[in-house]
């Protein structure tokens, strides 16, 4: 649901600009780090100086994308409480993404003074093949996830700020887009582009900070005010009247498998399985991981994290269980009259909150997707220029180019995926699921058997990649 | 420790080694208890079961109808035994663990240039 009065979109309007000129600003000062010590460490590692708090918002940040604050909220109030059991697993992700290999992977790191993931394969055998097969793979899988990233951004963008549907002519294209989205793309595009290429990797973990500040304050905010808008029923009031109003709604709203089956017992074991091996899977969390400054900034940003995952996900399972009640069938798909149930979130922003502050919480999706997008970015420049270029092509080359080379393929990336994203692919949630849950296969047994299997060879690590991704791609296939 | 990486102090790396691979061990426990509680609570308190089902007859699973919802704290009661509840313990025991179950080891001297690299 779009703001209802310019006066509306004027305020929403503010709090984005708010938002993006702290981005900026964050971008700028991290680019002063830069000009100190080994450009490349700094660049795209930040030199393995993060302490507790920005590890944690940098890890929360990344696995939190625009998913969540999209497509989770939609499904939430399609389905009722089965998505609690859809989410469950996040109760250990914390463990599985920084306690499972974060102490052991930032070791090894050190010590063969490893820049990105795929250094790690090569230097752990000895390697090129390794690495550069690594390499590609991450190239192929970030830069799909990153148009379907690209294409959320704008189209959250058009629909928080009402930006207008008309078709506007692209000549050196030659075809048509929705101007709106055109818009939304292009000033998401050229925000995370030149604050990332700027500023590198402490310009990503610094908004990762302000994105996730943003996003707890925002969800936090909203549920208080979400469960004060739920209509009583038999003198209950909040979440009790909510279950209460789901219930005589449909009582596949409050019980498994949910709504047209949508969660069986099957498919609840593969979920929780599938998110808490998805998080530890993914190389730029891997990166996170190679970027913590010692063994307490490790356990710290766990503890830290446990607590992010447990008030994110616990305030929007209330925001849009409360949702449900407050717009009993409004935004239903094949029902609603006001719109699709993907829009819910922007409709509780701008019902339950003031304008000003809903500008700040329909921000909270943004972020998420800024943050997820800054840091694959920085993945796809830094296996162009440290993993192909400086180690491949040319080992000799100068700090100098090296320096302008980085700052070129950051650029040039997020040109790519702009242009990418002009004329997207459909269903974006599968092609991220795809994408992570492709990595995560690929990757995750081959690093965690590099990290603790003292017979383990680079043939056979190989082997595991290629493996892991056949089986993903064989079961899209099939099914 | 692999042979092609650059170790000045063994000692210290494999104590860290070591310790990294107990705390994974302890991770993989916690992963399956909570999988296990959870994804068993739910198929048989939150899920539908045939009222002459064996499972029901033992009072192991509930028969759940429209009318026999029964919440806690405002939740239907299998999201609260079932999710929140291993949820909060998973939180607890992740606070512990990194409180007092992670070791503060050294993770070494961060190698550069063409010693990094060097077989």
């Amino acid at each position: 649901m779009p703001p209802d009065t310019p006066g509306q979109s004027y305020l929403v309007l503010v709090a984005f600009g708010c938002y993006l000129l702290g981005v900026a600003s964050l971008g700028i000062v991290s680019h002063r780090f830069l000009k100190k010590g080994d450009f490349v460490k700094e660049y795209f590692i930040g030199n393995r100086g993060l302490g507790p708090w920005v590890l944690a918002f940098t890890v929360a940040g990344t696995a939190i994308s625009g998913g969540t604050f999209m497509g989770f909220p939609s499904l939430i109030y399609s389905k009722g409480w089965i998505m609690a059991l859809w989410i469950a697993s996040y109760m250990v992700v914390p463990l599985t993404a920084l306690a499972l290999m974060g102490k052991r992977l930032n070791q090894v790191s050190r010590l063969t003074g490893a820049v990105t993931v795929s250094d790690v394969f090569r230097d752990r055998f000895r390697s090129p093949g390794l690495g550069i097969f690594s390499t590609l793979l991450i190239l192929c899988f970030l830069s799909v996830n990153l148009i379907a990233q690209f294409k959320a951004a704008g189209l959250v963008m058009k629909q928080a700020l009402n930006l207008p549907q008309e078709d506007l002519v692209l000549p050196w294209l030659g075809s048509t887009i929705d101007k709106g989205y055109f818009i939304g793309l292009l000033v998401f595009a050229v925000t995370v582009v030149a604050y990332t290429t700027y500023g590198g990797f402490w310009a990503v973990a610094w908004t990762d900070v302000l994105e996730g500040s943003v996003k707890i304050g925002g969800v936090i905010l909203m549920a208080v005010l979400a469960w004060r808008a739920v209509p009583p029923v038999d003198g209950l009031t909040g979440l009790a009247a909510a279950t209460e109003h789901l219930r005589r709604q449909d009582p596949h709203l409050v019980f498994g498998p949910g709504p047209d089956n949508f969660l069986p017992l099957g498919m609840a074991f593969s979920f929780f399985l599938m998110w808490s091996v998805t998080s530890p899977g993914q190389p730029s969390a891997m990166v996170r991981l190679m970027s913590f400054r010692d063994s307490r900034s490790l356990s710290r940003s766990l503890l830290l994290v446990c607590i992010y995952y447990v008030l994110t996900y616990g305030a929007l399972l209330v925001i849009f269980i409360c949702a449900r009640a407050i717009f009993p069938t409004e935004y239903v798909r094949g029902v609603g009259k006001l719109g699709e149930p993907d829009s819910i979130m922007p409709a509780m922003a701008l019902r339950v909150a003031p304008p000003l502050v809903a500008g700040l919480l329909l921000a909270a999706p943004y972020a998420a997707i800024m943050s997820s997008v800054a840091a694959f970015l920085l993945m796809i420049s830094s296996s162009l220029v440290r993993d192909i270029y400086q180690r491949t092509i040319n080992p000799e080359v100068t700090p100098r180019v090296l320096k302008a080379t980085s700052y070129f393929a950051t650029a040039l990336v997020g040109l790519c995926v702009l242009v990418g994203a002009l004329h997207p692919p459909d269903f974006l949630q599968y092609i991220i699921v795809f994408t992570s849950t492709g990595m995560a296969c690929a990757f995750l047994i081959p690093m965690l058997l590099l990290l603790y299997w003292r017979r383990a060879t680079g043939p056979g690590v190989l082997a595991g990649m290629i493996g892991g991704l056949a089986t993903v791609l064989i079961l899209y296939a099939v099914g | 420790m692999p042979e092609c990486i650059v170790n000045p102090d063994r000692t210290a790396a494999q104590k860290t080694f070591r310790s990294g691979k107990r705390e994974a061990l302890t991770v993989t426990v916690i992963v399956v208890l909570a999988l296990v509680w959870t994804v068993g609570y739910c198929a048989l308190r939150g899920y539908q079961h045939p009222a002459d089902s064996w499972l029901v007859k033992q009072g192991i699973a509930r028969n759940r109808t429209p009318d026999a919802l029964s919440t806690f704290a405002g939740v239907p009661d299998w999201v609260f035994f079932g999710i929140a509840l291993p949820w909060g313990l998973c939180t607890v025991a992740t606070i512990i663990f990194s409180l007092r179950g992670m070791a503060d080891d050294d993770l070494g001297q961060e190698q550069s240039g063409e010693d990094a690299h060097a077989p």
